[in-house]
């Protein structure tokens, strides 16, 4: 077990380097020097300069690249100029934030979509199956916003059971915070919840159809014990992978989210760092953000590995 | 002795499209789509968001731009019927004209990572072996990056314009495209017509220009409508999160967003542009659904 794991993070390690790459190349093409960029039009060439060497952007590219890709690995992540704080302090406290959100939209929408593909999957064919199919497909394909932004208008401002911004949830106690991110948590939920229903749906059909369970049947199994023991553990095998390979599009669903509620998350971070040309916050940030999903991706593997034995690793 | 492959959800419903590829190879034709109701109804909305997008000058009851201070914050009435933003320009001609932003960047964005997918897909698939390896290696560390945070750092380091953002969603597109186009030549690679035209001598663009490329269009058009919708989803996101086009523009994300302070009093500034990015994805995802229904019968 110890072998596969090493030797799946040894396979990652090929990919992040080509991320970093090409983030780091993206990052050079910005327009202008960094020096002009942050001291403005009116410093002289010679202050540009000296800001330059200070900070080290006068030497070859190579040897910045590995700087910067030295640091990450060893934690030195440097310090926004434009922000005036530590990259790594703020992503931290950012990343903080968009745990909590998406933790909370993990323990919605994990048992949401399951439960709505499994009945599905049982009643298959029926209106409660072509609805939840149907209703799933539609609504995960709609923007995270025009979702949210219906969410807040029908249970925010018509019914004033949830305030219209999650900026309450920074500081405030459990209670407080469940109360503010309820409605953030339920729109990246309704992002992700038809793939999954739809994966658990197929999974279902496909076990109850296979010769295994009939065999269940017809040895006189109650049909309680055959759903628990025979259909459940196959059948939630699909899903498994998806939930893991949705963190990526969970990240991408909480950038919108964290926008639309005011909330001051990882997303929103790297899009401030978007908008005020913070180079040192956005490469650092996508190489975290990448390490983040393969990890999770790596993680799920592994879960799937330990829930299918028939999944062989590799010697 | 199989290990398990991480696969984003794209690329699984990608794969779906491509394994429908096997086999049958042609399109549906249009009497077959006219019959499925999911397709006419989705092409009717598409229809009509087109035209819209085109004729919008004549179609609209009021100039989108015209500001009347005066007329600020007016509730949907029979003059606005759906009502008027905090400038006092009327809603309703808002909403028609912002078609015309999305339905630019989105096709265009669509046709270049189609293009590009189908190239790099053709020939990863044809050559295998080391243009096969390093190919899909790059491929695989462009999906490990969500969409939405490359157009982030993108827009941030190349700033904000329209064509960045087409640039963006097409490059995004990219790999999506060329591994189902990759998957379907893996198949057809193996054809006793492939054999024969390599027998015949024939180079190997020739052959994936004239042979193969011809028998993998289905794949290559359904995965056309599915990439779409997602570009219409993100050019719209990318407005709305202010990356895209910029204030007069009348763009339905960029509107949502500057709309979003006033939700509480003015809730029609926001619904109807939401209604309207809706009503454009469900009318794509419904000929998509119709021509995937169409080609697996």
């Amino acid at each position: 077990m110890l072998r596969y794991v090493v030797r799946r993070i040894l396979l990652a390690i090929p990919t992040l380097l080509i991320v970093s790459v090409l983030v780091f190349c993206l990052a050079q093409l910005l327009p202008g020097d960094v020096g002009r960029q942050v001291l403005g039009p009116y410093a002289s060439p010679a202050q540009v300069a000296a800001f330059d060497r200070q900070h080290g952007y006068d030497r070859p590219l190579v040897v910045r690249y590995l700087h910067w890709l030295g640091g990450f690995v060893s934690g030195h992540w440097g310090t926004s100029v434009v922000q005036q704080e530590g990259v790594g302090h703020l992503l931290v406290v950012a990343l903080g934030h968009s745990l909590q959100l998406s933790v909370f939209a993990l323990v919605l929408y994990v048992p949401i979509s399951i439960g709505l593909g499994l009945l599905a999957g049982f009643r298959q064919g029926s209106l409660i199956d072509r609805t939840i199919t149907l209703g799933g497909t539609v609504v995960s394909s709609l923007p995270d916003f025009v979702v949210g932004v219906v969410l807040i208008l029908v249970l925010a401002v018509g019914l004033g059971w949830f305030p219209v911004s999650a900026l309450g949830a920074v500081g405030g106690n459990v209670f407080t915070k469940l109360h503010a991110l309820f409605l953030p948590a339920l729109t990246l939920t309704l992002g992700l919840v038809g793939y999954v229903a739809r994966m658990t749906r197929t999974g279902t059909i496909t076990t109850l159809a296979s010769p295994f369970v009939r065999t269940a049947v017809l040895k006189g199994l109650p049909w309680s014990r055959v759903v628990s023991a025979h259909v459940l553990r196959n059948s939630l095998l699909p899903t498994v992978t998806i939930v893991g390979t949705q963190i990526g599009y969970l990240v991408g669903g909480l950038v919108i989210t964290e926008t639309l509620y005011n909330y001051p998350g990882f997303g929103e971070a790297m899009l401030t760092a978007a908008q005020g040309h913070d180079v040192a916050v956005l490469e650092t940030g996508t190489l975290l953000l990448a390490v983040i999903s393969m990890a999770a991706v790596l993680a799920t593997d592994l879960f799937y590995t330990a829930l299918d034995p028939r999944v062989q690793r590799p010697a | 002795m199989t290990t398990v492959e991480p696969r984003p959800v794209e690329a699984l419903l990608g794969s779906e499209a491509a394994s429908l590829a096997a086999g049958a190879g042609a399109l549906p034709t249009w009497r077959i789509l006219l019959r499925r109701p999911t397709f006419v109804i989705g092409a009717v909305i598409c229809a009509f968001w087109v035209f819209d997008a085109i004729f919008w000058p004549v179609l609209v009851p009021y100039s989108p731009q015209n500001a009347v201070t005066t007329a600020a914050h007016l509730a949907p009435s029979a003059s606005h019927w759906f009502g008027t933003d905090r400038l006092g320009r009327d809603v309703l001609s808002r909403v028609l004209a912002g078609a015309a932003p999305v339905l630019s960047v989105a096709p265009a964005a669509t046709a270049i990572g189609v293009a590009a997918g189908t190239v790099i897909g053709l020939f990863t698939g044809y050559r295998r072996g080391w243009t096969d390896d390093v190919g899909m290696r790059v491929m695989d560390a462009m999906l490990t990056l969500p969409t939405i945070i490359i157009a982030v750092v993108a827009v941030g380091l190349l700033g904000r314009s329209e064509v960045v953002v087409t640039l963006v969603i097409a490059v995004t597109f990219t790999p999506l495209v060329a591994r189902v186009v990759r998957s379907s030549v893996l198949s057809e690679r193996e054809r006793q017509y492939v054999e024969a035209a390599q027998i015949r001598g024939e180079n190997a663009l020739w052959i994936l220009g004239r042979e193969i490329l011809p028998n993998v269009t289905g794949p290559i058009v359904v995965e056309s409508t599915v990439r779409l919708g997602y570009a219409i989803f993100n050019a719209s996101a990318l407005s709305f999160l202010s990356l895209g086009p910029q204030d007069p523009s009348p763009d339905w994300g960029l509107t949502i967003a500057e709309n979003r302070p006033f939700i509480e009093t003015q809730w029609w500034t926001v619904l109807f542009p939401a209604l309207a990015i809706a009503s454009l994805i469900i009318g794509i995802n419904l000929v998509a659904e119709g021509l995937r229904e169409a080609r697996s019968r």
